[in-house]
């Protein structure tokens, strides 16, 4: 059995940075590294920090910090929270809205005030639901086309 | 040179005077006695060719030692290989002359040896990866065993030249970069499984490697999927994903109910459940394996 491959986290990374190109954040966040956070998955990090190696994000070199603590946490383009309750996700997201940060969250209810996008499971796939108030509110402009694959969008 | 057969044969021959007349066939047991394999065969190739002698089992008898022990000298090369089919061939003709049943006896005795080697090449040559020439001596092997014996219940032996047969793919395939190759290689494997399923629905090994096999194929399309594909292009390969997944799972739960304590089937049912994305069984049987290790 190939169990050197966490087929989820693979999968998870590659929606990570699809949803990065997908996405236009302000000018201050248009140069320098492009900051990829993750919270409590180290097998979605390594993939991540594999894949920064070769790839860059809309022109920026990537780069992946991994956290333990909220307080530790800093700016940031995009924050991923493993984590299936809100006590998990909320020190993380709310530190994370200081900044113009991408929240993404994979556990039921997350959408509606947490995160901008959350993975679900549909028919056993991964996809994913977008709320259009978090990306208003981080000041991060979405493509149309992003919103069209999301299985739903909250406004 | 087994020294009973020349005691037997020796004195099969002074007492139809064979010796005395000096023909073919004689001097061609003359010579295998006298361990001159060379000169025998070439007697031996004469006698077959007279028409008297030819009718006679015993001649057919002769050569099927003499091509034996042939083969026995050269049991690694197509010439060799060929003297075995001389000799099996000489052995079955015997066993249709010999009305008498005078040689049967020895004959099948002689058959099954040269049937096991025929076997063991198969064998041999699944070691070595050279997957036709194995099929095709496991097919001599049988048509062989069909002959010596119709009766022959041939599962067991289909099951463990199937199961041998697609491990070694197995390797085969996690080794090729080409995906045609893998695709090609992909498709034997799995009609091997399910051919051992078909025989014998309960046999754990194919059931959980056939789970495996769908399983790591799926893993594999997603480890080598790029960060630049698409992203519609994401549903697309998931979906094909989901679908081999889908595909281990009944396999892996029979292999899990023939035998509910076997780690690597828990292993295997966690990772299939995780990779279809229902965390709650992959935990499950991840805490089960989890216990048994605990127990160990």
């Amino acid at each position: 059995m190939n169990s050197s491959v966490n087929p989820r986290a693979k999968m998870k990374s590659l929606f990570i940075y699809k949803f990065a190109q997908a996405i236009e954040w302000p000018e201050a966040y248009k140069q320098g590294d492009f900051i990829i956070a993750v919270v409590n998955d180290d097998d979605l990090a390594k993939n991540l920090e594999i894949a920064a190696q070769t790839k860059s994000l809309n022109s920026q070199p990537v780069v992946v910090k991994r956290y333990n603590s909220a307080a530790d946490v800093g700016k940031c383009h995009v924050m991923y929270i493993s984590g299936s309750s809100a006590s998990e996700v909320v020190p993380y997201s709310t530190k994370a809205k200081q900044y113009n940060c991408l929240i993404i969250t994979e556990a039921p209810g997350m959408i509606d005030r947490y995160s901008a996008i959350n993975f679900i499971a549909v028919g056993g796939m991964i996809k994913f639901e977008m709320n259009r108030k978090l990306f208003r509110d981080q000041d991060l402009i979405v493509s149309n086309s992003l919103e069209k694959l999301a299985a739903s969008v909250v406004n | 040179m087994n020294r009973l057969l020349i005691t037997i044969l020796v004195t099969l021959l002074a007492s139809t005077g064979l010796f005395a007349q000096l023909d073919p066939a004689s001097l061609a047991l003359r010579a295998y006695t006298n361990k001159d394999l060379a000169k025998a065969q070439e007697l031996i190739e004469l006698a077959i060719k007279e028409e008297q002698s030819a009718a006679l089992a015993k001649t057919w008898y002769f050569r099927g030692y003499i091509y034996k022990d042939l083969y026995k000298e050269d049991r690694f090369s197509s010439a060799g290989h060929e003297k075995r089919n001389v000799s099996i061939e000489s052995f079955l003709k015997t066993i249709e002359l010999d009305e008498a049943k005078e040689f049967a006896g020895d004959c099948a005795q002689s058959l099954k040896y040269l049937s096991s080697t025929l076997y063991n090449d198969a064998a041999g040559y699944l070691d070595q990866d050279r997957m036709d020439q194995a099929q095709d001596f496991y097919d001599r092997y049988k048509t062989l065993e069909n002959k010596i014996n119709p009766e022959m219940d041939f599962t067991a032996r289909d099951i463990e030249f199937m199961l041998y047969k697609a491990s070694k793919l197995s390797v085969i395939y996690e080794k090729a970069s080409d995906p045609a190759e893998q695709d090609r290689l992909s498709i034997d494997i799995v009609n091997l499984y399910m051919g051992v399923i078909k025989l014998d629905s309960n046999d754990i090994g194919a059931n959980y490697n056939l789970a495996i096999h769908y399983y790591n194929q799926g893993v594999n399309i997603i480890d080598n999927m790029d960060y630049e594909l698409p992203f519609d292009e994401l549903f697309k390969i998931q979906e094909k994903v989901m679908e081999l997944f889908t595909k281990a799972l009944p396999f892996m739960l029979k292999a899990y109910e023939l035998d509910p304590t076997r780690k690597a089937t828990l292993q295997g049912l966690s990772g299939i459940y995780f990779g279809l994305s229902d965390i709650e069984k992959s935990e499950y049987y991840q805490k089960e394996l989890e216990k048994l290790e605990s127990n160990e």
